[in-house]
C-alpha cells in the first residue's frame, strides 16, 4: 500500500518532491563532508606535529644571549624534556634574488635556517625531514603554492647561488598567520651568508607534559631569561595551523544548517498544503478508526523515502568530492591514514540528517492529534483560512486598489502560511549579505585599526634604539611624508595579581596620532596611564579603572589601565602607554606616517628602505593583504558563492510557494475570474503580496546580519584577538544591489507561476 | 422578440484522442430578453457545460455564442472578463464566496472597480439588496457565520448588484432545504419580472415549473422543450414529471 502512497504522492508534485530531495542531498553531502574534513584536519594537524615535532614553547630573541644560564634553566627544570636553540637569519627580501630578480616577497620576514637536530623538524611534502646538500634550498609551502617561487629556480643571497628543491612544511610558520617564513639551507651555507642578515634565535622546549604549559611559562618568566620577541605555545601553532581549514569547516557546517532549515520549512509548506486539501479525508480515517500512527504513516511515507535517497546520494557526493575539501589540509599537513574514521564520521553526518528529518516530520504530524473528526468532516476547512480581521475591509480603505487589497488580505489571512516564506526569504537575505558584510569590513582601510595599527598608509620597523634623533629629524624634514608618530618597543616585566613576575611588549609614544580601535575607554594620555590589548586584558582579567603594576628601573609603578584595544600584532598580547623612560633600552622603533597627496607609497617606501637599510617599511594596506589576503579571497569567494545560492534558492521557492498558492487558490481565483477579476488582475494579487514579503524579508535579513551575523562573525574574529568587532557595511550592496536582485528574482519567479492562473479552466473548480 | 443569448452548433469535447468525451454535440440554443429559460437532464448530460459555454466561463471546441449580438468567443480575457462583469451575474450551487472577506465586501467585490469614486453609493445599494433578499443585518459576517441559504441570499446579491441583463445558475438552489429554496426561486421571479433573463440549470421539478420554458438535454444533445404560458404550478409539476419520466431522469 505504501508504495502505492509513495508513487502517487510523488506523481502529483515532482517539482516539490525534487527540490525536497535536492535540499536533503545537499545538507547531507556538507554534513558528511564537515565530518570528513573535521576528522581529517584533526588527524593530520596532530600526525604532522608528532612527526615535525613542534615545539611546546618557543621564545624569540633577537641579539646575543647567554647560553649557558639558559642550558641550566633548561637541565634543572623538571617540565623540560629537551631544549634547543635555533638560529633564524632575518633578511631583507631586497637582499634575496630570484633568477636575479629582487624578490617580491616582502610583507613576510623571510628567514634562513638549518635543519634541527632534536624537534622543530621542517618536513618535506611526505612529511620527511629534509637534509639539504651545500647549495640546495627548500622554500616555505605558502611561495610554493602561491606560484611566488617553483621548484628549480635559482636563489642568490649574499653572492650566494642555490636552486630550490622543494618546499617544505613548517609546523611553525607555515600558515599565514604567522608573519615569518623559513628557508631551510645546508649548515654550511647558513655560516657563509650569515654577514647579510639579522640574527634571532629561536628558543624552544620540549615539555615533559603539556599541561604543566603555564608553570613552565612562569618558571621561565621568573628566570629572567632572554625575551625580548613574542612567545608561541603549542596550542598557538595548532590553531594557527588549523584556522584556516577550522573556518571552512565552520562555514560549512552553518551552511548546512540553514539548509536543513530550508529544507525543514519547505517540508512544513507542503505537509500543511497537503493536510489543508486532505482534511476531510483525515477526519473520515480518523473517524473510522485508523490511529494516529497509521495516518501519520501515509504522509511521511514519501518523505522517508525522499530523505533516505538524499541522505544516501548526499554521502556518496561527499566521498567523491571531498578530495576537493582536503587539498589545503594534504598539501599543508600530509597524508593521515585516517580514512575509516572519516567515513564513520561523514556516516554519521548523514544518519544525523536523516534522523533529524524524520522527527521534524513526526513532530511536525503531531498536529493531526488536536484535529477533531467532526470539525474536520463538516467544514473541511483548517481554522487559520478563514478571516480574522474584523476591520481590515475593502469597503473602508482608500489607499490601495482592489487588486492589492486582495494581494495583501491573502497574506493576512494565511499568516502561518506565507511565514514558512517570510522565513526562507530572510534566510536567503542573510546568506546574500553576511559574508559580502565580512568582506567589505576586512577590505576597509578600518579595518586595520582593529589589527592593532594606525589608520596609516606606512609602517617602518627599526630594530634596536639607535637612530632616533636622526630618524625624527629625518621625517621632519622630508618633503613628501605628511604626518607622522614614532612609538618605542619595550619589553617590562610586571606584577600578576599572585605577585609573580611576567613580561609584557609595550609601546610608548602618542597613542592619539595614529588611533588604534579602543573596545572600550581611551589611548593612555598620561605617564600613569596603560591601555591593554583585548588578548592581554582578558588573559590578565584586568578591567578598565584596575591597575597594572609594572617594575620600570627597578621600580614598581602601578599604572591605571584606560583602554582595552583590538590587536592581531606581537601575538595579539600588547600594550601601550604614553610615559617616557630614556633608560630601558629600545627593542624596536615603529613609525607610522602619511605621505602628502601625489606622492606615490611604493616609491616612497622603496627610497625610505634605501635611507634606513636596516628598516623594514610596510605599505599598510599590503601588510593587511599579507595577513588576511588568503582569507579575504576566500570571504570574497564565499561571498559570491552566497550570492548565486540565494538567488537560486529564492527563485526555487518563490516558484514553490506561488504555485502551492495557486493550487490552493484555485477555487478562489476561479470566484474572482467568474466575477469579472482578470489573469493580469489575479497577477497583480500575488505580485503585491510576494513583492512586499520580498521587502519586508530584506529588511529583517538585514537586521538579522547587523545583530545575530554580525554577533557570529565578531565571536571568529575574536579568536584572532579582534574584539567588538562591527561591520563596515558596502552601502551599495546592502541598501541596493542585494534588494534589486531578490526583488527581481520573487518578481520573475511570481510571474512565470502566476501564468497557470491564465490556463485555469474555472469551471472545473466552481461546478457543483 | 430580441434574442439575447444566441449559441449556434457549439461543440465541447473534455478529454484527449481515447479518453474523449463529446460533452456538447452541435447545440444550439437560442433565448430571447427577459426569459426565464431552465436546462434540465440526467446526470452528464451536458447541461452545466451549456450554462458555462453560453456564459464565456468555458471554451467551446466548435461553434459560436453571442450575447446582445456581441461574439463572446471573438473576445481577448480582458475583455471577456469586463463584459461578463456588467453584463451577467452567476449564482452557483455551492455559495462561492472568499473568506478573507466579510459578507458585504464580497458582495460588492465585483463591482469595485466600476464604483471606485463612488464606494458609499455601492455600498447602499448593495445593503438595499440585502434588505430586499432578507438578509440585512448579516454584512459584517465572515462567511463561515452564516447559514447556506444566507450565503446564497448573498451570492445572488452580489450576482445583481450590478444589474445584469443576464442571470446564470447552475444548480442555484441544490444545497439549500426547501423553505430556502422556495424563498430564493421568489426572488428569481421577481427579477424576472423586473426585465432580467434568467437560465438557470437544475434537477429539481420545483425549481423548473418557475420557468417559462424547459430546454431537455441528453448525451450533450438538445431533446425536446417545454413551453409554459398560464399553467398553473401542479400542471406545470406534472407535465415536467411526465417529460422527465420518458426521457429516464
Amino acid at each position: 500500500m505504501f508504495t502505492k502512497i509513495i508513487r502517487n504522492d510523488l506523481k502529483g508534485s515532482k517539482l516539490i518532491s525534487f527540490t525536497i530531495f535536492s535540499f536533503i542531498l545537499f545538507a547531507s553531502f556538507l554534513l558528511s563532508t564537515v565530518g570528513i574534513v573535521a576528522v581529517n584536519l584533526s588527524a593530520s594537524v596532530n600526525l604532522f606535529a608528532e612527526n615535525a615535532k613542534a615545539p611546546h614553547f618557543l621564545q624569540m630573541h633577537m641579539g646575543n644571549f647567554d647560553s649557558e644560564s639558559m642550558l641550566s634553566f633548561a637541565q634543572n627544570n623538571k617540565h623540560v624534556q629537551d631544549y634547543q636553540t635555533m638560529p633564524f637569519l632575518n633578511v631583507d627580501a631586497s637582499d634575496i634574488l630570484v633568477n636575479g630578480i629582487r624578490f617580491s616577497e616582502n610583507s613576510q620576514d623571510n628567514g634562513f635556517s638549518y635543519q634541527s637536530e632534536n624537534f622543530d623538524f621542517l618536513l618535506d611534502l611526505d612529511n620527511r625531514i629534509i637534509y639539504p646538500k651545500e647549495s640546495e634550498i627548500y622554500i616555505p609551502l605558502v611561495y610554493y603554492i602561491n606560484g611566488n617561487l617553483k621548484i628549480g629556480d635559482n636563489i642568490t643571497v649574499s653572492n650566494r647561488d642555490f636552486t630550490v628543491k622543494g618546499a617544505i612544511r613548517d609546523a611553525q610558520m607555515s600558515s599565514m598567520l604567522s608573519s615569518s617564513k623559513r628557508f631551510l639551507i645546508h649548515p654550511n651555507d647558513y655560516e657563509k651568508i650569515k654577514s647579510i642578515g639579522r640574527e634571532e634565535f629561536l628558543i624552544e622546549f620540549l615539555l615533559n607534559d603539556l599541561s604543566s604549559i603555564n608553570m613552565f611559562q612562569a618558571d621561565y618568566s621568573n628566570a629572567n631569561l632572554e625575551s625580548n620577541g613574542p612567545t608561541i605555545t603549542y596550542s598557538i601553532i595548532r590553531l594557527m595551523n588549523a584556522l584556516t581549514d577550522g573556518i571552512m569547516i565552520a562555514i560549512l557546517s552553518l551552511i548546512a544548517i540553514l539548509i536543513v532549515i530550508v529544507s525543514f520549512l519547505c517540508i512544513r509548506l507542503t505537509l500543511t498544503a497537503k493536510i489543508e486539501d486532505e482534511y476531510k479525508t483525515i477526519g473520515v480515517l480518523k473517524a473510522i478508526g485508523i490511529r494516529l500512527s497509521n495516518i501519520k504513516k501515509i504522509y511521511q511515507a514519501k518523505y522517508t523515502l525522499l530523505s533516505f535517497l538524499g541522505c544516501v546520494f548526499g554521502l556518496i557526493l561527499s566521498f567523491v568530492f571531498s578530495g576537493f575539501f582536503l587539498q589545503n589540509i594534504r598539501m599543508f599537513f600530509g597524508e593521515n591514514g585516517a580514512a575509516l574514521p572519516a567515513a564513520i564520521s561523514a556516516i554519521i553526518g548523514a544518519m544525523f540528517i536523516f534522523l533529524i528529518v524524520m522527527f521534524y516530520i513526526s513532530r511536525f504530524l503531531n498536529r493531526l492529534k488536536k484535529m477533531s473528526p467532526a470539525s474536520a468532516i463538516n467544514t473541511g476547512i483548517v481554522s487559520d483560512s478563514a478571516s480574522k480581521l474584523k476591520y481590515f475591509k475593502l469597503r473602508k480603505q482608500k489607499l490601495l486598489s482592489t487588486d492589492s487589497f486582495l494581494g495583501l488580505n491573502l497574506i493576512l489571512t494565511r499568516k502561518k502560511t506565507y511565514l514558512t516564506f517570510v522565513i526562507i526569504l530572510i534566510i536567503a537575505s542573510f546568506v546574500m549579505i553576511l559574508p559580502n558584510n565580512i568582506y567589505s569590513s576586512l577590505a576597509s582601510d578600518k579595518f586595520i585599526t582593529y589589527m592593532g595599527l594606525g589608520n596609516g598608509q606606512a609602517m617602518m620597523i627599526l630594530p634596536g634604539s639607535d637612530q632616533l634623533n636622526d630618524l625624527d629629524t629625518y621625517l621632519k624634514n622630508d618633503q613628501d611624508v605628511g604626518d607622522y608618530a614614532i612609538y618605542d618597543n619595550k619589553s617590562y616585566e610586571f606584577m600578576l595579581d599572585d605577585n609573580t613576575v611576567s613580561k609584557m611588549w609595550l609601546t610608548l609614544g602618542n597613542h592619539d596620532q595614529f588611533p588604534v580601535l579602543y573596545t572600550t575607554g581611551h589611548a593612555p594620555q598620561h605617564d600613569n596611564e596603560i591601555a591593554l590589548s583585548y588578548l592581554n586584558a582578558s588573559g590578565l582579567e584586568k578591567e578598565i579603572g584596575d591597575t597594572l603594576s609594572l617594575i620600570i628601573n627597578r621600580q614598581r609603578i602601578d599604572l591605571v589601565i584606560t583602554g582595552i584595544y583590538s590587536d592581531i600584532t606581537n601575538g595579539g598580547k600588547t600594550a601601550r602607554a604614553a610615559f617616557s623612560d630614556a633608560v630601558t633600552p629600545s627593542l624596536s622603533k615603529s613609525v607610522l606616517m602619511n605621505f602628502k597627496q601625489d606622492i606615490s607609497v611604493n616609491e616612497k617606501i622603496k627610497s625610505l628602505e634605501q635611507v634606513y637599510p636596516n628598516a623594514k617599511v610596510y605599505h599598510i594596506e599590503s601588510y593587511r593583504d599579507a595577513v588576511f589576503g588568503s582569507t579575504l579571497n576566500s570571504i570574497r569567494t564565499s561571498g559570491i558563492t552566497a550570492i548565486i545560492l540565494s538567488i537560486g534558492l529564492t527563485f526555487l521557492i518563490t516558484l514553490l510557494f506561488i504555485n502551492m498558492l495557486v493550487v490552493k487558490d484555485r477555487q478562489n481565483i476561479s470566484i474572482l475570474k467568474s466575477v469579472g477579476f482578470t489573469y493580469k488582475n489575479l497577477r497583480k494579487q500575488y505580485m503585491t503580496g510576494s513583492l512586499l514579503l520580498v521587502i519586508v524579508s530584506m529588511i529583517l535579513g538585514m537586521l538579522l546580519v547587523s545583530t545575530l551575523g554580525q554577533a557570529i562573525a565578531g565571536s571568529f574574529i575574536q579568536t584572532m584577538g579582534i574584539a567588538n568587532f562591527k561591520f563596515d557595511i558596502n552601502k551599495l550592496f546592502v541598501l541596493f544591489i542585494a534588494p534589486i536582485c531578490m526583488v527581481t528574482t520573487v518578481y520573475i519567479g511570481t510571474g512565470l507561476t502566476t501564468r497557470s492562473i491564465k490556463e485555469m479552466k474555472l469551471s472545473d473548480y466552481i461546478r457543483g | 422578440m430580441t434574442r439575447i443569448i444566441e449559441a449556434q452548433k457549439i461543440t465541447k469535447i473534455f478529454g484527449q484522442e481515447k479518453n474523449q468525451t463529446i460533452a456538447l454535440n452541435d447545440v444550439s440554443i437560442f433565448i430571447t430578453a427577459n426569459e426565464f429559460v431552465c436546462v434540465m437532464g440526467p446526470s452528464g448530460s451536458g447541461k452545466s457545460t451549456l450554462l458555462f459555454a453560453v456564459s464565456g466561463m468555458d471554451m467551446i471546441d466548435k461553434g459560436s455564442v453571442s450575447i446582445n449580438g456581441v461574439p463572446l468567443y471573438d473576445m481577448d480575457e480582458q475583455k471577456l472578463a469586463d463584459f461578463r462583469r456588467k453584463k451577467m451575474g452567476f449564482v452557483f450551487q455551492n455559495p462561492t464566496m472568499l473568506p478573507s472577506l466579510d459578507i458585504l465586501d464580497n458582495i460588492m467585490l465585483p463591482s469595485y472597480e466600476d464604483y471606485k469614486k463612488d464606494k458609499s453609493k455601492l455600498s447602499q445599494m448593495a445593503l438595499k439588496l440585502m434588505k430586499l433578499t432578507g438578509i440585512e443585518g448579516i454584512e459584517n459576517r465572515k462567511i463561515t457565520e452564516v447559514s447556506g441559504g444566507q450565503l446564497q441570499r448573498a451570492s445572488i446579491c452580489r450576482a445583481i448588484l450590478h444589474n445584469p441583463d443576464i442571470l446564470f445558475g447552475d444548480e442555484p438552489t441544490g444545497a439549500l432545504n426547501s423553505k430556502s429554496s422556495e424563498e430564493i426561486l421568489d426572488i428569481f421571479e421577481q427579477l424576472n419580472k423586473k426585465g432580467m433573463t434568467i437560465l438557470l440549470v437544475t434537477h429539481d421539478p420545483k425549481v423548473a415549473a418557475r420557468a417559462g420554458r424547459i430546454i431537455f438535454m441528453k448525451d450533450g444533445a438538445l431533446e425536446s422543450e417545454l413551453n409554459f404560458e398560464n399553467e398553473n404550478q401542479h400542471t406545470r409539476l406534472d407535465l415536467i414529471n411526465q417529460k422527465m419520466s420518458e426521457l429516464g431522469i
